[in-house]
């Protein structure tokens, strides 16, 4: 698609003139109208007396299909279109006649509301009744044809990128590229490389021999040995293992008025590390999480695992009021973590009513609910060569009854409820209903037959981990595809879908709809190893692209036809993430200890890596806060990343970086202070991974003239605040 | 030698970036970021023009911990006759602890003010002066007993956390008119009592962008993280230093054409530079003549922490911040306006320390001119039960009734809307839910809250949910 002059000028105007409003899907607006102002006053006030749920229509008079509200009941018709004043409808709302709501009058508002929609036409889109019990799935939703609730199709690797194409994923990006005309940019420098590797796989710049080592003599088996190593390092787990604590909302606090700290849920944090260093199979990741203290209840690492589920915030000073509603909101935020973290479906949107957008019903809501109905974080004792080891995890409600929680010594005689999940008309705590067996929303592979999991005599979270990484009969395949495009979007900056937790009707389409199913058959085929994934990812010609030639006319053609790179015809810079540049001042300075620690640390001038600082939801880091680390109250899959004042403001005045550009100055200077050209060298190699050019010298000498260590110290201050430094290539 | 932008060079080159933004997200809706509102991640606090014409920047202070609306603003001439009799339909699970069920009579004298003869209690000798700009909105409710969820809810319209407040949400919606300054500010108790329950988290700014979060103004010390040069910094050599870090940045953003964020980070890196400068002169007080400084009680030895505030306030909504918002009272029970065990006392101390301020903000922006632009929104995460606290001198939470007032902008002066009942137990007439609030801020504001969305895991969320309501009645 060509940008053309007047649609760019028309969204100028829009976006910044003015505030973009989303249009709900041109839905007419009488019919919003109806939606927003008349329907739930309906629902609300009439329905208990004048709907099909009612225990006994009152009058005749059916007020929830549009048919029944215009027929009218037992002493005729009710609504008069166009005609506020005749109909009887408006006369009950105003207590002028009979008095409806019997409750009491309702607001002069919501009396205004339908007299205008009567006037207007009395609009309602209500179609006739139905039969099905309220929040059952529709039927007939052309959401269930979605492409990702099908299966993953079975793919041949197209032919094509002759010359070009390293692997398989190089085929698919330029199978797309002949369809669109774009021709993909040479590969980048080998430093430039070097460090997208390194800052890629590890979160840490490479060290200037390396990168005088693979630039010196830089070959492909120079390339992939680079690859493996850092594949193979230490330092791959805690770099990864952070994409995935976004996802599973990781604190080390209760949130809330009193924010407990847990000092056990670091392990948590532990096991995702050592997880990404190990490779452990994402199926036996994504099984341990969900239900580790079921499937092993005597090891540590899938008790621990556990820590998933319950790492959301919790409200350790309940009222009797409110101690119900709030643990249906515990486990909500256990539904929605693990349906959009693990399965990219917003099962969550259907708390209240069935999901508007895709064919998820309230039932679903509340079959996937009743599998954490018992689950509560708790912290356990497991035994381990004769010491006890205390873990924040997930267990099951001690005698089936979820305990009210508050630190007031006053209340005697706690209440309790029983551990059920009840499925509740609009997300009602006090309208509790039937209660709800496990089950999955019947959209996706094995929604249908849940009995092939669930039974007695299996506890609800373990059924949902078999379910879900079932990739025959389950969620398995679904699995695959989400997991591949979040590692595609850490890799790329965006992914091949660009919601990378929503992959519902209003999410993203996959750009490359084959390339992901390819990958995610593959990961599966390969017993489910990220690391593979990883390699042929980084080994791809796609991932090896340079911007392009800026004079160059390809270039100025390819981005013309794709100014967003949608088909990967180029690699953009990418900002490092927060825990990145934090632990990158520290590690070009020579500053960072790279050993990890136990119960994170709150201390800001400790020098290990991000990962290791404690997230205590009160006390976020500010410095990761600066630069869009989440506030981890719900999972997040893709990070915003915004440019302040602020950020600047830390690089000048803050003592860490003050910290940092000293001991790069004592870095720098120790070696051989004297030869300035070299020691602009050796700034050049630590922070940015290459050497300066010569115009670039002469500029760096201006600070440096002096020759004083202030000189150099503000020299290196410069480096940390470039644009290069924070940003990989 | 580029280093100083002048404001006309800045806004001509965010002008280009704003509008690549906007193209790519035309051509790729998908990758667009998810947010509905065409804010630019490079320039996140750009101003921007609302829906229709409103206020520019709201200050709300906050009546932390729950004032008693019987004891302030809702006169209840049954409550002072009937004082120890039985309240009929009294629910003891209204408050957080247990209630007596027998009615408690305020122990302040009321009178009436203004041309409009508004009932106030004498705890607010100075902001009674004011009733006649004041709207007050009798019947609010809201869900939660309970200080942590009902601040949530106070704040973001859900009483659980995880979501935006009010503050994020206009910030995100409009931007900030001043560069230099965050756009949306916070203040805190100046006596060391705390922070409000809850803590930050009342200002997080949810799944919108970290951006958008309140930036608290800390009482003593530096007042805003990083502002002041460090020890021994030079502003030649910082500036020599920028210099050639802008120079260095320029000659890499040549190489990549398509990228405007490269050079938003250029300028943010100068914004940074000017705002050591003009960031400690607005948040000082010194320049303020010494009858300004007596006017909001700065020599007052109760009054004046919460008085410099309010002028600090003043000065931030002048500089162009977009959202203020001060909490009275501190983290405890004792030291806010939680008044559990003896509200006479508690509420006379804490008037005692807001009243002069805030009736100075009211006085200093009419005279100013500033009060049509400005919004002053006062209320609390809920209200307090006309029956006492196990029959004490006390009064517990209660979310069933409360008074919030509105001045300002847009506000018809000396208004009452809606009304608890008899006692001031339960709002009867015209309820108006949090919800209600909010929209009616962000309508003042010049933003519809049904259309003020933004897109997160699958669903487009608002600030109000799926209700909310604007009170008309209120507005001019």
């Amino acid at each position: 698609m060509k940008p053309s002059g007047p649609i760019l000028l028309v969204f100028w105007l829009l976006s910044c003139s003015g505030v973009v409003a989303q249009k709900p899907h041109a839905v007419p607006a009488k019919v919003r109208f109806f939606e927003a102002r008349i329907r739930p006053v309906l629902v609300k006030h009439c329905y208990k007396c004048h709907s099909g749920s009612a225990k006994e229509v009152k009058g005749g008079l059916r007020l929830d299909f549009r048919g029944g509200l215009l027929k009218g009941g037992d002493s005729g018709a009710v609504v008069s279109i166009g005609k506020p004043k005749e109909s009887s409808l408006l006369k009950a709302l105003m207590y002028a006649g009979p008095k409806m709501p019997p409750s009491g009058p309702l607001d002069k508002a919501v009396v205004a509301n339908f007299r205008k929609w009567i006037a207007d036409g009395a609009v309602d889109p209500r179609g006739p009744p139905t039969k099905r019990p309220a929040g059952a799935a529709p039927t007939g939703d052309s959401g269930q044809n979605h492409w990702a609730f099908q299966p993953l199709a079975r793919l041949e690797v197209p032919s094509g990128g002759d010359g070009w194409a390293r692997n398989s994923i190089d085929q698919f990006i330029a199978a797309r590229h002949a369809t669109a005309g774009l021709k993909p940019s040479p590969e980048a420098a080998p430093g430039t490389l070097l460090r997208r590797l390194h800052l890629g796989l590890t979160g840490l710049p490479p060290i200037p021999a390396e990168v005088i080592d693979v630039t010196g003599d830089y070959n492909d088996a120079a390339y992939e040995a680079a690859v493996d190593r850092l594949l193979d390092s230490p330092h791959f787990g805690p770099h990864w293992a952070r994409m995935w604590l976004d996802v599973a909302r990781f604190a080390e606090s209760s949130g809330f008025e009193m924010d407990h700290d847990r000092p056990e849920a670091w392990r948590y944090r532990e096991f995702v590390i050592r997880a990404m260093n190990d490779d452990l199979p994402y199926d036996e990741f994504v099984q341990l999480q969900l239900a580790g203290d079921h499937l092993r209840p005597d090891d540590i690492d899938a008790v621990t695992a556990t820590g998933f589920i319950v790492a959301g915030v919790r409200n350790l000073i309940q009222s009797r009021k409110e101690y119900v509603r709030d643990r249906y909101d515990k486990i909500d935020d256990m539904v929605s973590t693990v349906s959009t973290g693990l399965l990219g479906i917003t099962v969550g949107c259907a708390r209240c009513h069935n999901h508007k957008y895709d064919p998820i019903s309230q039932r679903d809501y509340y079959h996937v609910a009743a599998a954490f109905a018992s689950t509560l974080s708790q912290v356990r004792e497991l035994k381990q060569d004769e010491t006890t080891v205390r873990l924040f995890a997930a267990g099951e409600a001690p005698d089936n009854r979820i305990e009210m929680v508050t630190v007031t010594e006053r209340l005697k005689n706690w209440p309790s409820i029983p551990a059920v999940v009840h499925f509740l008309p609009r997300g009602n705590s006090a309208n509790p209903q039937e209660a709800m067996g496990v089950g999955f929303p019947s959209v996706l592979p094995g929604g249908q037959t849940p009995s092939k999991w669930t039974a007695e005599s299996v506890p609800g979270r373990v059924a949902l981990a078999r379910w879900m990484t079932d990739a025959k009969e389950g969620a398995g395949q679904l699995l695959a595809r989400v997991i591949v495009n979040r590692l595609w979007t850490h890799h790329f900056g965006q992914g091949l879908v660009a919601t990378p937790s929503d992959f519902g009707t209003r999410g993203g389409s996959p750009t490359h709809p084959q390339l992901l199913d390819w990958l995610a058959s593959e990961l599966i085929r390969n017993g489910w190893q990220l690391k593979a994934i990883h390699k042929r990812i980084v080994m791809s010609a796609t991932y090896r692209q340079g911007y392009g030639l800026t004079d160059d006319g390809q270039t100025v053609r390819n981005s013309k036809l794709d100014p967003a790179n949608q088909l990967c015809w180029r690699r953009q810079p990418q900002r490092l993430r927060a825990e990145a540049i934090r632990d990158n001042l520290l590690a070009v300075s020579g500053q960072l200890d790279l050993n990890g620690i136990t119960v994170g640390s709150l201390d800001e001038s400790v020098r290990n890596r991000s990962i290791y600082l404690r997230v205590k939801r009160s006390r976020l880091h500010p410095v990761l806060q600066l630069f869009d680390a989440p506030d981890a109250l719900q999972g997040i899959g893709h990070r915003q990343t915004t440019t302040t004042a602020p950020q600047g403001l830390m690089l000048l005045n803050h003592p860490l970086v003050n910290a940092c550009a000293g001991a790069f100055a004592t870095r720098l200077a120790g070696e051989n202070p004297a030869d300035i050209g070299a020691l602009i060298d050796r700034g050049f190699l630590w922070s940015l991974g290459r050497r300066a050019s010569q115009d670039e010298r002469d500029l760096c000498s201006e600070i440096l003239e002096p020759g004083t260590p202030e000189a150099t110290r503000d020299f290196c201050q410069m480096l940390l605040c470039l644009n290069e430094f924070i940003y990989v290539e | 030698m580029n280093s100083q932008l002048t404001r006309r060079e800045v806004l001509a080159r965010t002008g280009f970036g704003c509008g690549s933004i906007a193209l790519s997200s035309l051509l790729n809706p998908v990758n667009s970021s998810a947010a509905n509102v065409a804010f630019s991640p490079q320039h996140p606090l750009r101003s921007r023009v609302g829906h229709f014409r409103g206020v520019k920047n709201v200050i709300w202070i906050v009546m932390n911990g729950g004032s008693s609306h019987v004891d302030t603003w809702d006169y209840k001439p049954e409550l002072q006759k009937r004082n120890g009799e039985i309240l009929a339909g009294a629910d003891p699970r209204t408050g957080f602890f247990k209630t007596s069920g027998k009615l408690l009579a305020s122990p302040f004298r009321f009178t009436q003010y203004g041309e409009s003869g508004a009932w106030a209690s004498e705890i607010f000798p100075h902001i009674c002066q004011h009733v006649d700009d004041m709207a007050f909105v009798h019947s609010c409710y809201s869900r939660s007993n309970n200080h942590s969820p009902a601040l949530f809810e106070m704040n973001t319209g859900m009483a659980r956390m995880g979501f935006p407040c009010v503050g994020s949400w206009l910030t995100y919606g409009l931007g900030s008119e001043n560069d230099n300054l965050p756009g949306f500010v916070v203040m805190t108790d100046a006596q060391g009592r705390g922070l409000p329950k809850n803590h930050a988290q009342n200002w997080g700014s949810g799944f919108l962008p970290g951006v958008f979060q309140g930036t608290r103004v800390k009482e003593q010390g530096v007042p805003v993280d990083n502002l002041l040069p460090l020890a021994g910094m030079t502003p030649d050599r910082q500036r020599k230093m920028l210099d050639v870090a802008n120079r260095l940045n320029r000659r890499h953003r040549q190489q990549f054409p398509d990228q405007p964020e490269l050079e938003a980070r250029i300028e943010s890196l100068e914004l940074a530079f000017r705002m050591q400068i003009s960031a400690p002169e607005v948040l000082s007080v010194n320049g303020e003549t010494a009858q300004t400084q007596a006017l909001y009680g700065m020599n007052h030895p109760q009054a004046k922490f919460f008085g410099r505030q309010c002028l600090i306030a003043r000065k931030l909504v002048e500089s162009g911040v977009r959202f203020v918002q001060i909490y009275s009272g501190g983290t405890g029970n004792a030291q806010s306006w939680d008044g559990h065990i003896n509200v006479d006392k508690n509420h006379r101390q804490f008037a005692v320390e807001i009243d002069q301020g805030v009736g100075a903000l009211l006085t200093d922006l009419k005279q100013r001119g500033m009060l049509r632009d400005t919004l002053i929104v006062c209320g609390g995460e809920f209200g307090r039960t006309s029956d006492s606290q196990g029959g004490g001198a006390g009064r517990d939470h209660n979310p069933n009734a409360f008074t919030w007032w509105f001045a300002g902008g847009g506000i018809k002066g000396g208004v009452h809307f809606g009304e608890t009942d008899e006692f001031g137990y339960k709002s009867v007439e015209n309820r108006r839910h949090l919800h209600d609030l909010h929209a009616t801020i962000l309508h003042l504001c010049g933003l519809n809250h049904e259309a003020l969305t933004y897109r997160f895991n699958g669903r487009d969320f608002r600030l109000t949910d799926v209700e909310g309501e604007v009170i008309h009645d209120i507005l001019l």
